[in-house]
This record gives structure tokens, sequence and C-alpha cells, in this order.
């Protein structure tokens, strides 16, 4: 099934208890038939921040060099983010998460992202794992996937 | 005396999902446009909203199936 129809009234009333009702209100819920995202990563992206490695189930590097302020990246140029709905179901965002699990959400302040730009704060050293979360509009089908951010290291 | 207004005049559709994701369906603003009192004294004026399944059936926050989707955090909840 992949839309399903939700019908409901708003009923307005005041203290004197006189009322009316709305008409109905049918809300079409779509893509809720979406059961897997695959996230896939794109070579030769052209992002120079962002180098292919796959050791240790890493999806790929992020290498900023020496220290700065802040530094981006473009994560709809990086990778692609496919539902088994590809034509009309596309990933609705990306979630910053704490773990692979993809359960809480990440709490650190070196990463952030708004609309597939991921942020960094390059005011200080790090080397570590960023989770990132390719989200659908059903809440339990979503992938994520681990990269390694240096932030001036090796 | 309440009646419809708007948009409320007509059986009223929306969709939710495909590349949106999850988002407001109506705000407070449009909720309240679906319908005009006729008497504009204070005491006449709409104090509250409640959101039913059928004529008879109100929507309460025990709601569990899809209907939990709809966040009714701005209507009143008798459940």
């Amino acid at each position: 099934m992949a839309e399903q129809d939700i019908v409901f009234y708003i009923l307005s009333s005041n203290d004197a208890g006189v009322t009316a009702v709305t008409p109905s209100i049918t809300v079409t819920l779509s893509c809720i038939d979406v059961t897997t995202i695959t996230t896939t990563y794109t070579t030769g992206n052209g992002v120079s921040l962002v180098l292919d490695y796959t050791n240790d189930g890493y999806f790929y590097k992020i290498f900023i060099e020496e220290l700065g302020t802040t530094s981006t990246v473009d994560l709809s140029a990086v990778a692609t983010y496919v539902t088994d709905r590809p034509d009309d179901c596309l990933s609705t965002g990306i979630d910053v998460v704490s773990d692979d699990t993809g359960t809480a959400p990440y709490a650190g302040a070196v990463f952030s992202e708004v609309d597939l730009t991921l942020t960094i704060d390059t005011s200080a050293a790090f080397y570590g794992p960023l989770y990132m979360k390719a989200l659908t509009y059903v809440d339990t089908v979503f992938a994520v996937d681990k990269v390694l951010v240096t932030i001036c290291g090796d | 005396m309440i009646s419809l207004d708007g948009e409320a005049l007509s059986p009223i559709t929306r969709e939710l999902g495909k590349n949106n994701g999850l988002q407001s369906l109506l705000s407070a603003a449009e909720t309240v446009a679906f319908f005009a009192v006729s008497d504009a004294r204070a005491e006449c004026a709409i104090t509250s909203y409640s959101l039913y399944k059928t004529a008879s059936d109100e929507l309460t926050s025990a709601d569990t199936d899809l209907y939990a989707r709809l966040d009714g955090a701005n209507y009143a909840d008798d459940g």
C-alpha cells in the first residue's frame, strides 16, 4: 500500500455550547510503504575535503589538514540516498547521530547539519567517527553511515 | 452562531509524505479561518477546537493508529 487516507473533522465550540463542525478533512499519507534506504558513496565527487576510505566500516573520510574556523561539506555531492521507491520517495534529510544505532542525536559541538550541508568546527584537533543518519518519511526506516573525520592530523 | 468559512465550505484534502517529510498540517490560523462567529461579543468567541474521527468519535491522546500521526496539541483533548 503506497498511500493511506486519514479522515477527520474539526469541531469548534464556545462557552455557550454553540458548535460547528468542518466538512471532512482528508489527509493522504504517502510513502508509507518505504522499507529501505541505501546510501551510496559517489566516487570522484569533487569535494576536496572528502577522501575515498572504506577501512573498518567507514563510509568515507573527511580530512581537514589544518586548524581553522569552520568547514562545510555538501553531503548531496558525496553520496546518494535512495529508497526502495526511488522515483517519488527520496530521503527526507540527514541527522547527525551519536552512534551507528541512530537512536540518539549527536550531542557534541564539532558537527552540525542543515539541508544536507555538514558544518564542521575546525578550531580544535579531532580524530574519530561521525555518524550520519539518512532519513525517510517512515521513522523506523533509515541508514546510518560512519565517516572518519580528521582535523589537524593524519 | 458559528458557521463554516473559507476552505471549510467544502471537503478539504491534504497530502503528507513523498519528499516533504513530516510537516505541519494545519496551523492555528488556518483552523481559525475555517469558522466564522456571527456575534462579535467576547463571550461568543470560539474557545476550543476538537478533532473527531467520525461525527461522534473524538480523537484522543490514547489513539495509537494512524490517527496518532495527527499532532493534536493545539486542539482540545477530552480523552
